[in-house]
């Protein structure tokens, strides 16, 4: 299965992403989604706050960060934080056919599908942040 | 076997496709998707030192979630 490459501008490619063979290359790809989601987590914190001043939107991009938004980020992250060793662990003893992986795995996937909901919810892609 | 890893390789598609990625994600992703493509051609697997850096890394990204900005304009 193929992800569409998208060219609308000139730096937003989505690169193709392997299937994983392995419990430990499932675990380093979803490292790989959580890293991509919290880059954009980041670069949502590093806005200056929003204030009555600040407009929320400015333009097409977003301007500041609400905080309540950024606290919804550091929590979920930190369930991936908290999700990710037992998942790294697993890996090293576990083949990915193992209902303890599975297990471990998906609770990292829960956790950084939680971070993306947020970050989608409030429309935060690497585009849109100032 | 097979559930584990769709649920990660799916839960990456949507990652990627949602963070509509810029240079600087790319700049994350691309390395990492590379060396997962290096270790399937060559037939073998990542290494539990593989797993730890890229954990290691993640931790150090993470802080920097936790550092608030300078202060906002009052």
């Amino acid at each position: 299965m193929s992800l569409a490459l998208g060219a609308c501008t000139s730096t937003s490619v989505v690169p193709v992403p392997p299937a994983p063979q392995t419990a430990r290359q499932a675990v380093y790809l979803a490292e790989i989604a959580y890293a991509a989601a919290l880059q954009v987590a980041i670069s949502y914190n590093r806005l200056p706050r929003c204030t009555a001043a600040t407009p929320a939107v400015a333009g097409a991009k977003i301007g500041c960060s609400d905080t309540a938004v950024v606290a919804a980020l550091r929590a979920a992250d930190r369930d991936v934080q908290a999700a990710l060793p037992a998942a790294v662990a697993a890996a090293g003893t576990m083949s990915a056919s193992d209902t303890r992986f599975v297990a471990v795995l998906g609770a990292v996937s829960n956790a950084v599908k939680a971070l993306q909901a947020i970050l989608s919810n409030h429309g935060l892609t690497e585009a849109t942040l100032g | 076997m097979g559930n584990a890893l769709a649920l990660t390789l799916e839960l990456l598609q949507v990652a990627l496709a949602a963070a509509q990625l810029g240079v600087e994600i790319a700049n994350i992703v691309q390395p990492a998707i590379a060396k997962v493509k290096a270790a399937q051609a060559a037939g073998v697997d990542l290494t539990d030192q593989d797993l730890a850096d890229q954990l290691a890394a993640l931790r150090a990204q993470s802080a920097e979630l936790s550092i608030d900005p300078g202060a906002s304009s009052t």
